[in-house]
């Protein structure tokens, strides 16, 4: 026990108590804000629909943009941490730019290369696929903000495991696809997860680009402000309060569920 | 290992003390702030170019007002040696920003005087004047679809809209006085033109849950709460937000105010006098259309169509009210007037002022209330 006591310990203790109350006290006077009759208004009134489809929009898109940004992000993390070609360093400075740029012209940036009226807006329009005001919008907005954040971390993973563990499953005959699911993967699990769940929660949290790509179907977000407009500070509170909780419970479970335990 | 716990607790919480008492003892944050601001004004008495240095003056204002107030920042800022931040938002945000979020501000610039005394006056303010006007065009650019047709026969502009491969867009009517107005011009050009498929075309058949009822030679226009487009119809919650998708080629045309056309070198349409809420003397006949919003729910509010005219005012807890009655001066005055005629935002004939207007710009201001 007296171990737990040494300066170190407590230092870390106290500033880290610090930091965690700073992040703390905002979320808390939120809840205090949120007027109860305010939240059950926002589900039984006129707007009940509207905040409900909100919250299925917003899910789903940023689900849909988290899953596509895994099956798409991990091949390309991996090949960025296994492999080294001419270029890769301007390849990766490109890959962090939406994380850079202010969401409004991320937004515009989207709408320019893949509205309707672009050249390969013209063929995904065809087949179904229009960014403007639609659900795809919104998922190629999420995607894009988000993408730095899943492709960094699951590249750090892959990067942290010794290349040699793979040659030896090689060399005792595994073919590649079984070394990436049995050896690979697993090891980086933890970073992966941990990308993912940040890649999520750049998703949800997006709505600088979603404004100019696709204002409807409206996201949570995008409500939040319209409320702030329309209908004052107590709405946009309580719609807030809403994403907070469904958040932390989201993210708790995910952690629990992929996290490995501790 | 309980009372350990307690201990850290009780340490971190010295800790945080220390740093805030470290802080205010540095005079950083607010409490540094309201000293200062508190001993500039027993000083009022000296000269505000003196007293100005160093402070920083805090401007919210309507999107369609950032231009022409930035430019008058620029000469008050040589004038006094005051630098001024201005924030811009939507108008009922403007008002939103003071009223509900309790943020301070110096001056409170809106695009539609007549938010001031539904909100702001006389609870968060002594006085409001009204000053400049502007008017509704149609904004486009030489992507626009059928633009050189525009150009050639600008009279034909409604036409082009009802055209399906034409896109256009308004904001949001809920959200932005901008928004409303666009539905009562298009209300009024079907009067003007007496061609009631104008508006059937181009907000009916785009907006589920718009209804138009004539009530004794007014049209009633009910805009439901959630307003959702479809067709060719695209919505924004502040007109500004329309003129990227306009100059990405997303949009073809797009209502916005004049000045708004101007300051961002678009081409645009002017309409007749009659529809386009230019000018007062025709407030008779745009109060023909009125536009209700958010219809069906407790915050339902009618809005009769008026020419538009801009409001500023000062709020009763403005952190430097000398200051800000020194800037309404100016924005008042010759230097202000010229600023806002390069912009596209004449001023009115006669300044107006309601309520208890500060003895400093009663010479420019006309008082009516």
């Amino acid at each position: 026990m007296a171990r737990n006591l040494n300066p170190f310990f407590v230092a870390n203790l106290v500033i880290s108590t610090i930091l965690v109350l700073f992040i703390l006290i905002p979320l808390v006077s939120l809840f205090l804000y949120t007027n109860p009759d305010t939240l059950r208004e926002l589900f039984t009134g006129y707007t009940a629909s509207e905040v409900l489809n909100a919250f299925e929009t917003t899910f789903k898109a940023s689900l849909l943009s988290t899953l596509l940004l895994l099956a798409f992000g991990l091949p390309l993390a991996y090949t960025l941490a296994r492999h080294s070609f001419p270029g890769k360093k301007v390849l990766e400075s490109i890959i962090d730019i939406p994380f850079v740029l202010p969401h409004t012209v991320a937004g515009v940036a989207i709408l320019t290369g893949f509205g309707s009226r672009s050249i390969f807006g013209e063929p995904l329009e065809r087949i179904g696929l229009v960014v403007q005001d639609s659900f795809w919008g919104i998922v190629a907005a999420m995607m894009f903000v988000s993408a730095p954040v899943l492709i960094d971390s699951a590249k750090v993973a892959f990067q942290s495991i010794d290349p040699e563990l793979e040659e030896v499953a090689r060399c005792l005959g595994a073919s590649p696809v079984r070394v990436f699911a049995t050896i690979t993967l697993p090891l980086a699990l933890r970073g992966i997860v941990a990308g993912t769940i940040l890649a999520w929660a750049r998703a949800l949290s997006e709505v600088g680009a979603i404004l100019v790509v696709a204002y409807y179907p409206k996201t949570i977000n995008v409500l939040v402000l319209e409320y702030l407009n329309v209908y004052g500070l107590s709405y946009a509170i309580a719609l807030s309060t809403i994403l907070t909780l469904v958040s932390i419970a989201l993210f708790t479970a995910l952690r629990m569920v992929l996290g490995g335990g501790s | 290992m309980v009372s350990k716990s307690l201990v850290l607790v009780a340490l971190a919480i010295v800790v945080i003390v220390a740093i805030a008492a470290s802080m205010m003892v540095l005079g950083i944050g607010s409490g540094g702030e309201m000293r200062t601001s508190a001993a500039v004004s027993s000083m009022a008495t000296e000269s505000v170019a003196k007293v100005g240095e160093g402070r920083v003056l805090k401007v919210f204002c309507a999107g369609s007002l950032y231009i022409p107030l930035k430019k008058l920042a620029e000469e008050f800022r040589k004038r006094y040696g005051v630098d001024v931040h201005i924030e811009p938002s939507g108008s009922v945000m403007v008002v939103r920003k003071v009223t509900d979020l309790g943020k301070r501000c110096d001056v409170l610039a809106v695009a539609d005087y007549r938010l001031l005394p539904m909100y702001v006056y006389p609870n968060y303010s002594d006085w409001y004047v009204a000053f400049a006007r502007n008017e509704i065009v149609i904004a486009f650019t030489d992507k626009s679809r059928y633009a050189d047709v525009v150009e050639k026969h600008p009279e034909k502009i409604f036409e082009i809209l009802a055209k399906p491969e034409v896109r256009f867009g308004f904001s949001d009517p809920n959200q932005d006085p901008c928004g409303y107005r666009a539905v009562g011009v298009v209300a009024l050009a079907s009067l003007y033109y007496r061609n009631s498929s104008i508006f059937e075309k181009l907000v009916l058949d785009n907006v589920p849950g718009v209804r138009i009822e004539n009530e004794s030679g007014v049209l009633h226009i009910y805009v439901p709460p959630s307003f959702t487009p479809r067709g060719n119809l695209v919505v924004r919650p502040k007109s500004v937000d329309l003129i990227h998708l306009l100059e990405a080629g997303e949009l073809d045309y797009a209502f916005e105010y004049k000045s708004v056309a101007i300051q961002h070198g678009l081409k645009f349409v002017e309409l007749p006098k009659q529809i386009n809420l230019a000018d007062p003397k025709y407030d008779d006949l745009y109060s023909k259309v009125v536009v209700h919003i958010l219809s069906g729910t407790d915050r339902e509010r009618a809005v009769a169509m008026e020419s538009i005219v801009y409001g500023v005012t000062v709020p009763k807890n403005a952190p430097n009210p000398d200051l800000a009655i020194e800037f309404v001066k100016l924005l008042l005055s010759d230097v202000g007037r010229k600023i806002f005629e390069e912009c596209g935002q004449p001023f009115l004939d006669q300044v107006l002022g309601w309520g208890s207007i500060p003895e400093e710009l009663k010479g420019l201001v006309k008082i009516v209330g």
